[in-house]
């Protein structure tokens, strides 16, 4: 077992405790390009009862948009104007984007 | 910060001006524009016009994260980049990088950076409009 200093367990404990506590966590999703063709909207406010992660944000966003899936799951999202490790827990208030792949320049 | 992501036709000259400055004895300076063919399943098709989109405040933060990313790695080079979004037309710019340095080696290799991790990074897409119809690049089956 490492030693881990007491401020990174707090800071741990801290990332961690919206997902203990069960409760409205309103989620503003964004589509884009060929996800908001596969949607037919822009936006969408997710109720999602408690905190979740990335990955369990994708399967609940697949399973309101059955016809987003096939994009989905080339689609990188971004929590907070930055891409999101699937690990990531995205709390109350977050914008999560769905980012399909780019084609800028 | 050292981009923007717009609406309007985009400005050589303006992109120049926020690079160039007395200890600068290079600008390099590369455009990206709409071409008139693209590859669709290996065959070469006619391209009409491009619609860009982007998420911009993300697409800024992004774009400005790799500029100064890619300064630290090239000292002495200033970088900025201007984006298009909307539709454009066959020879339209949809992207001005500009990078200054002292010497032109920097600039040039600064400029391809920046280039290559926008294309990688940045969330923009492009919807071609074409003899194969309409389609997003990039997107797979």
């Amino acid at each position: 077992m490492g030693l881990k200093a007491v401020g990174d367990v707090a800071e741990e404990k801290e990332f961690r405790d919206p997902g203990l506590h069960a409760g409205p966590s309103l989620i503003r999703i964004r589509y884009f390009a060929a996800a908001a063709d596969k949607t037919g909207c822009a936006d969408d406010d997710v109720d999602v009862g408690a905190a979740v992660s990335v990955r369990e944000l994708r399967l609940l966003l697949g399973a309101r948009h059955p016809a987003l899936v096939p994009v989905l799951v080339q689609s990188r999202l971004a929590v907070n104007l930055r891409f999101a490790s699937e690990d990531e827990i995205v709390v109350d208030g977050s914008e999560v984007a769905v980012v399909p792949p780019v084609a800028g320049g | 910060m050292h981009c923007e992501v717009i609406a309007l036709p985009l400005s050589l000259d303006a992109c120049v001006a926020r690079v160039k400055h007395t200890g600068a004895g290079a600008v390099v300076v590369m455009l990206g524009c709409v071409r008139d063919h693209t590859q669709q399943q290996g065959q070469v098709v006619a391209v009409t016009q491009l619609d860009y989109e982007a998420y911009v405040e993300m697409a800024e933060q992004v774009i400005d994260a790799i500029a100064v990313d890619v300064e630290g790695a090239c000292p002495g080079t200033r970088v900025f980049v201007q984006h298009r979004t909307g539709t454009l037309q066959v020879g339209e710019w949809a992207v001005v990088v500009a990078v200054s340095s002292p010497h032109r080696k920097e600039a040039f290799t600064a400029c391809a950076a920046v280039i290559d991790r926008l294309k990688q990074d940045a969330p923009i897409w492009k919807r071609e409009h074409g003899a194969g119809g309409v389609s997003w690049v990039g997107l797979g089956p």
